[in-house]
């Protein structure tokens, strides 16, 4: 049911934005690259399904599963409601390397993912090793590290900012998240960083049920904790580095989708990853598409949309737990 | 990094012997186990006792592979426990930890009690019939079976507990760790839980359990170690270990180790306070009877005050309780009538005394004479009066008499606290 959802949203994806092209049109222009079809359309309509719209979508569809995923591993690993995959601080960091090469000038495609990749990496490792007590990771000090360290990021990106002149407008918009600069070649990169990473997540699925009953009865389960834990933030630090090296700072799918999906699935994550997966594009498709028509002749970073999403979302999430929290 | 794990054979597995060696633990800086020795037999049923922060737990997390050990080294069969990998130790050893309240999402009983099949099954392999089938077992012989579908977040904290229980024993460890596992639980499921402990015990399993209960560890461990800060003050039988001396030396407290006559159980019995220092120098003497002195005696020597008492006899729990506390005591042999020196030793006693107590007693025969000493104490004497005295009266109205006497020109306190505020207010 959700791959048909997923299939309908990536056609609608695709057929909607300043010029509606019809889904007939859509799938003659795909098969036509493939087997020569009957021309119904025009260069037009073909440069914007097959150059913009269509890496676009998938696009979406693949940062949306990675999140989601990622977001799902965070929240079993700290056994936190609240966790998600930017809790370690690599967003901003990401942001940080971003906004570095951007501030000195070098917008572009080759400059700006590695650098906010590397952003992300780094402070990922930074807090994981600040949150060592002896041999053993300390998931609160692993969740304040974070803390502090997404603060230290977010001052220099503000003075970065501050700093950055002429530059602004782009730094601004690339903080904010959007999906409008998709790529096939970025595609290309992140498919596979997103695919791999997704598998690895999926092949711990018992494990990430037996960290649900704390850490030590995992281990006394079986699990090889620490090592866990270092594959899993290695494998989503690169999701999410790759996220958002190509689409900035796209906030929340992480947070919510792992929820909303659970209320149907269950905690099992055998099941869990695979749906939110599926949800998360869905729900980053869905997002961009209102990003990109809601204002007539403009386009909103879609950071702001998952952001309008999940803010009263985790508002909710709070009140709703409240009880159970504290 | 254990991503794919070659896991060995069952067969290989040896019979779980574990070997506690010289070990020393901290947590962070703080020495929790200081040179710790155990050796571990199958079968054996060994209960960990101590006070709170004895190093009880830190001794079952050390075994389980989740503290590490900073000196000394833990093997299970021969094999350094911390250089197995945790799926194979799992297969080996289980845990109940202390608290159940740590499910963060909620899996059904049965799915949770699945879990423990994990270190069974192959990395990204999938349960197996017989897997269900243990599954069914584990959650029979907790007595959970009758939730399996319910939620595990919707049970009570003793009927998670089983199923904690049922997961571990879904593990088939040969080694079982209990983490005071059984602390939060009613006394009717304690006790089947620790005869379902006994029945594995009897299979060849060997149970470790931190328990915090003395009673319920005499009754069920083949073997107790009484631990204080970090150190094993005492390995050995229930009857060894549990001591006077030992509970005092471990819990800083007092109390009445006994056998039951009948079941030959273990009892103890932990007295409310530590014996305070003795603050006085004067002594205030109390007349015992059948059990109704040792109330005033406890609640004297509470306020540190110095007692004194007789005559008494050995079967007396009078007796029991002025030897409990070692005071001064003028004692006679059992069923005997007071003897010409004993009762002239009391009579010593209560001249020493500053004040003398003549609590609520029953007169005989046999105790007359002690009545007749406290005649002859003059007014240091102070009478304790809860019930009329012709109902305490054994003797042909002789000791109605004299109590009659003494009552008509001493205080007469009707309750123990106001007596005890009088006597302490006197003496220093």
């Amino acid at each position: 049911m959700l791959a048909g959802a997923l299939f309908a949203s990536v056609v609608i994806g695709v057929a909607v934005g300043p010029v509606w092209i019809p889904p007939q049109k859509i799938a003659a222009i795909l098969t036509n690259l493939f087997v020569p079809t009957n021309r119904t359309w025009s260069e037009a309509e073909a440069i914007i399904v097959y150059q913009i719209r269509l890496p676009r979508t998938f696009m979406a569809l693949l940062v949306g599963a990675g999140l989601a995923v990622a977001g799902v591993a965070m929240q079993a690993l700290f056994k936190n409601p609240l966790a998600d995959p930017y809790v370690l601080g690599a967003s901003s960091g990401a942001g940080f390397g971003a906004a570095l090469v951007i501030s000195l000038g070098l917008v572009s495609a080759i400059f700006v993912p590695p650098a906010a990749f590397a952003g992300a990496v780094i402070a990922t490792f930074t807090v994981y090793a600040l949150s060592m007590i002896g041999p053993r990771s300390s998931v609160s000090l692993l969740l304040l590290s974070g803390i502090a360290l997404s603060t230290l990021f977010s001052a220099l990106i503000s003075y970065l900012m501050f700093v950055a002149g002429e530059n602004l407008h782009q730094l601004v918009f690339w903080l904010m998240g959007g999906l409008w600069a998709s790529r096939w070649e970025y595609v290309e990169i992140t498919f596979p960083v997103i695919l791999v990473g997704t598998i690895i997540i999926y092949a711990y699925a018992r494990d990430l049920n037996l960290m649900l009953s704390g850490e030590e009865s995992a281990q006394h389960l079986g699990v090889a904790v620490e090592s866990l834990k270092k594959i899993l933030l290695v494998t989503v630090s690169f999701v999410v580095g790759v996220a958002v090296a190509f689409c900035g700072i796209i906030g929340f799918v992480g947070l919510i989708v792992p929820h909303v999906v659970r209320t149907f699935t269950g905690p099992d994550h055998k099941a869990l990853i695979p749906a939110s997966a599926l949800f998360g594009g869905i729900l980053l498709i869905w997002a961009d598409i209102v990003a990109r028509s809601a204002i007539p002749g403009s386009e909103m970073p879609v950071g702001i949309i998952t952001a309008l999403l999940g803010a009263p979302f985790f508002m909710y999430l709070v009140w709703s737990r409240r009880k159970s929290l504290f | 990094m254990g991503i794919l794990d070659k896991e060995l054979g069952p067969e290989t597995e040896g019979p779980g012997r574990v070997r506690v060696d010289g070990v020393d633990c901290y947590y962070i800086e703080t020495k929790a186990l200081n040179n710790t020795q155990l050796t571990v037999r199958p079968g054996e049923v060994i209960g960990l006792v101590g006070p709170n922060g004895s190093g009880k737990t830190t001794l079952i997390k050390a075994i389980s592979g989740v503290l590490r050990p900073q000196v000394g080294i833990i093997t299970l069969d021969d094999v350094d426990v911390y250089q197995i990998k945790p799926k194979r130790l799992a297969r080996q050893m289980a845990v109940v930890p202390q608290s159940t309240d740590t499910f963060f999402f909620d899996f059904t009983v049965e799915e949770a009690v699945l879990m423990g099949r994990s270190p069974h099954i192959k990395f990204l392999g999938t349960e197996s019939t017989h897997d269900f089938d243990v599954v069914r077992t584990a959650l029979e012989m907790t007595d959970v079976a009758q939730f399996a579908d319910r939620k595990i977040n919707e049970l009570s904290g003793g009927e998670r507990q089983r199923v904690i229980i049922a997961r571990a024993l879904a593990q088939e460890p040969k080694i079982l760790l209990l983490d005071e596992a059984t602390s939060q639980l009613d006394i009717g499921i304690k006790i089947e839980i620790f005869d379902l402990v006994r029945r594995l015990a009897a299979s060849g399993i060997a149970v470790i359990a931190a328990i915090h209960d003395l009673n319920l560890a005499a009754q069920y461990c083949d073997r107790l170690l009484l631990l204080k800060r970090g150190e094993i003050i005492a390995d050995g039988t229930v009857e060894e270990v549990l001591t006077q001396e030992h509970i005092a030396e471990a819990f800083g407290v007092s109390a009445l180790v006994r056998k039951h006559p009948i079941t030959n159980a273990f009892s103890i019995t932990l007295l409310p306070h530590h014996t305070p220092e003795e603050r006085s120098s004067e002594t205030v003497h109390v007349i015992p009877g059948g059990g109704t002195g040792a109330p005033v005696i406890h609640a004297l020597v509470q306020k540190g005050l110095r007692v004194s008492t007789g005559v008494v006899n050995t079967l007396d729990t009078d007796y029991d309780v002025a030897e409990y506390y070692g005071i001064e005591c003028a004692v006679e042999a059992p069923f005997s009538p007071i003897s010409a020196d004993v009762h002239s030793r009391n009579r010593q006693l209560m001249q020493d005394a500053r004040v003398v107590v003549l609590p609520n007693i029953c007169f005989g025969p046999a105790n007359l004479k002690n009545l007749e000493a406290a005649a002859l104490v003059g007014d240091k004497l102070v009478i304790l009066e809860e019930t009329p005295i012709a109902s305490r009266d054994f003797t042909p109205g002789v000791a109605q008499r004299l109590y009659g006497d003494l009552r008509a020109r001493c205080l007469v306190f009707t309750e123990l606290a106001t007596l005890v505020e009088y006597v302490e207010s006197h003496i220093r």
